[in-house]
């Protein structure tokens, strides 16, 4: 059974001219990796608080379709109680702080304090958390006192210490470097082995093609794409959508075009590209 | 249930800012030297967003939290506390839309600060307010009036012109505070068309 | 976590110290200056001798109630009318010792509310307040609001502060007669207001997020804990503030 599934959705903020999304229609089964990708604006963070449940209540606008979690209507769900079963992290981090905390520590616990987690548990949980996310010198600072890349880290460990079935994450990576951006894909997919479910919006598509096991594409208000990461990126079709593609489809396509090198595929990925000219630099000679 | 939810955690977190902005306008009219206090903004604000219950409690936490520090501070939290009320009831009558509404509620605001305060100040603290209008009380007994007249004249000078100015001040801030961010708080039916 | 106050008191529970300060302002509204001056600001001071917070403690409580006090002072010398022994003659002032008790008698109550409040917060974390009264059933949403808005003054002060070297950079005058400065008044708070409202919405899905309205009991990871002692002092407290009580109704009546 799906996990998580959107049945025609549509929806319009109050005050707003026109609609934002349209027949949103998608499934997800338990432990699936799907990403989001759009052009800014087309409403991928809509449909994250759509997904959350904090559409049309806290976000308030008129919705049709239906938004089932384990076959159960979200919008029959308080908004509290819903934290137990999904994570949301969203864009900005440094608003992603309780508020009432004074050290990093503090705050990663503040979630399983509401959640009634026992005082040893919490302990051991965070400890395991921030050793993760690698912020573990971070734990006796102000949580308001970070920096952008920082305050990232310890916004997503405040969710994902949580231990939801279901995770959103709004761009996690916008004010990280390489090395941080790593970090997290790597959580991410420590997390998946773990059978966690996770959405993800994320514009650095070299990441998601190496990551998700699938990528739905918005355009103009409604999916234009749902299919695995590997199909999507290698459609040429993706870049009118506003969206990049990896940089190893770029090359494979530009190669295709000045007619060097036949692909049978366009590689999306490192590995996959490698693979696929491996043969032809052994051929090479000829 | 989602809905009070949703509410409710809005206006939560409203007090903490209007408790903050009591505490910093009455700071920067300080640091600019002018002759009002500016320290109950936030208390009307949060009333005239969510509503009395919320705006008593911004009040009254206001003048709590300051007793950490100042202890005199405490006792006046009714004041406070009937501001909050004061400004709910005015916002659920429409009047914070208007500048004839803001003007009556100025006025009830004026009305009610004199009404508790004045006990407070005589009763508990014998006229005295703690802060530089007891140079004018005690001017005003050394000149043979009663305590009572002393008080009362004191606060007519000093509160007058703050709470119209307090009232006005927030008046324009929700004016400015844009519409979606308005919808969210339990009074926005009041300001929005 | 570590105790961030120190002393012998702090190692109370929050509620205990409660106890005192409650039991302590309830006698001193029914007894008269007595009780006041000669009983709780010395056991004041001596309890924050003892618990080694002498210096912090004195110095906030003279700032506290100074400027008030004499005030007082001045005001029940200046209305006493009465013909009882004058203590002080010089020109038209003349202080008789009618208007010195009137005065101690006015400022009891404050001083014993100064003293105990002060007391109570010079050796106890507010968090550890919060945490104590969660413990007895107070709503998990007022410990929220009132640490939530200790860290908000802080931070909207130090926000001013920059909003207001702007608007000076801008040529905005805060300085000069007092049209300048009320006009220099709006654009330095009303961007503060409008900024922190703003921020309001993503604060609310944070705290949602972190289960702040999960209907669930919540636990505190700092451990705050009532021991015997606690229990102890409390019945102490409790049963001498009532006896006392009583003895005080008892003058009344008789």
């Amino acid at each position: 059974m799906a996990v998580l599934e959107l049945k025609d959705v549509t929806f319009k903020y109050q005050l707003a001219k026109e609609t934002i999304l349209e027949n949103i229609s998608f499934s997800i089964e338990k432990g699936e990796f799907v990403a989001l990708v759009g052009r800014n604006g087309v409403g991928k963070t809509t449909l994250c608080s759509i997904m959350r449940g904090l559409i049309p209540t806290f976000h308030t606008g008129t919705m049709s379709g239906q938004v089932l979690l384990n076959g159960l209507d979200i919008g029959e769900m308080s908004i509290g109680d819903l934290a137990l079963h999904i994570g949301f992290v969203f864009q900005n981090p440094f608003v992603q702080v309780s508020g009432v905390k004074q050290t990093v520590f503090e705050e990663v616990a503040y979630g399983l304090e509401n959640l009634g987690v026992k005082r040893s548990e919490i302990i051991r949980r965070v400890e395991e958390m921030l050793h993760q996310l690698n912020i573990e010198h971070l734990r006796s600072k102000h949580p308001m006192q970070l920096s952008g890349g920082q305050s990232q880290r310890v916004a997503l460990a405040s969710v994902l210490v949580m231990d939801p079935e279901i995770l959103i994450i709004d761009e996690p990576t916008s004010q990280l470097d390489p090395q941080g951006t790593e970090e997290v894909f790597e959580t991410i997919r420590l997390l998946k082995e773990r059978k966690k479910t996770i959405i993800l919006v994320e514009h650095k598509v070299d990441w998601v093609a190496e990551y998700a096991d699938r990528v739905i594409v918005i355009d103009d208000k409604h999916i234009v794409k749902d299919a695995s990461a590997s199909e999507v990126f290698s459609d040429p079709m993706i870049l009118e959508t506003g969206n990049n593609l990896p940089q190893v489809a770029l090359l494979a396509l530009r190669l295709l075009e000045l007619g060097k090198v036949d692909f049978n595929k366009i590689p999306t990925t490192l590995d996959e590209a490698v693979e696929q000219l491996k043969g032809r630099a052994d051929n090479g000679g000829n | 249930m989602s809905k009070a939810a949703k509410y409710s955690t809005m206006a939560i977190l409203l007090i903490p800012i209007g408790i903050a902005i009591n505490y910093v306008g009455g700071q920067i009219a300080l640091i600019l030297k002018l002759p009002v206090f500016i320290d109950v903004i936030g208390t009307i604000l949060v009333g005239a967003l969510a509503g009395p219950l919320f705006g008593a409690i911004t009040g009254l936490i206001t003048n709590l939290i300051l007793g950490i520090t100042a202890p005199t501070w405490i006792p006046y939290a009714i004041v406070n506390v009937a501001i909050g009320i004061v400004a709910g009831l005015c916002a659920k009558k429409g009047w914070f839309k208007t500048f004839k509404g803001a003007l009556i509620t100025s006025v009830l605001i004026w009305l009610i600060t004199q009404l508790t305060a004045n006990p407070v100040t005589v009763y508990l603290f014998g006229g005295v307010t703690g802060s530089g209008s007891s140079f004018i009380t005690s001017f005003l007994i050394a000149t043979g009036q009663s305590l009572w007249q002393s008080v009362i004249t004191t606060a007519l000078i000093t509160e007058t012109v703050d709470k119209f100015v307090s009232v006005f001040i927030v008046f324009f801030i929700i004016k400015a505070i844009p519409a979606r961010t308005l919808l969210k708080f339990p009074l926005a039916r009041y300001y929005l068309d | 976590m570590d105790d961030r106050k120190k002393g012998i008191l702090s190692k109370l529970y929050p509620l205990t110290k409660l106890v005192f300060l409650f039991c302590a302002i309830l006698l001193a509204i029914v007894y008269d200056w007595k009780f006041g001056y000669l009983i709780m600001v010395p056991l004041s001071l001596f309890l924050a001798l003892f618990s080694g917070n002498f210096i912090g403690f004195l110095k906030k409580f003279i700032g506290a109630l100074l400027l008030f006090v004499i005030f007082v002072f001045l005001f029940k010398i200046m209305l006493d009318k009465s013909d009882s022994q004058i203590l002080f003659q010089w020109q038209f002032i003349v202080i008789r010792i009618q208007g010195l008790i009137d005065g101690l008698n006015q400022t009891s109550v404050l001083v014993v509310m100064a003293a105990v409040v002060l007391l109570f917060f010079e050796t106890t974390e507010v968090e550890d307040l919060m945490i104590s009264l969660q413990q007895k059933k107070v709503s998990h949403v007022v410990s929220y609001i009132v640490l939530s808005t200790l860290q908000m003054i802080p931070d909207m002060v130090k926000r001013s502060k920059v909003i207001m070297q702007a608007q000076q950079a801008r040529g905005i005058e805060t300085e000069g007669n007092i049209f300048l400065r009320v006009r220099a008044f709006f654009p330095s708070l009303g961007p503060l207001i409008i900024s922190s409202i703003s921020e309001l919405e993503e604060r609310a899905i944070t705290l949602e997020v972190r289960g702040f309205s999960a209907s669930v009991e919540k636990t505190f990871l700092k451990d705050i804990q009532s021991r015997n002692i606690d229990g102890i002092l409390s019945l102490l407290i409790i049963l001498l503030s009532i006896s006392l009580l009583g003895w005080r109704i008892f003058l009344w009546l008789s």
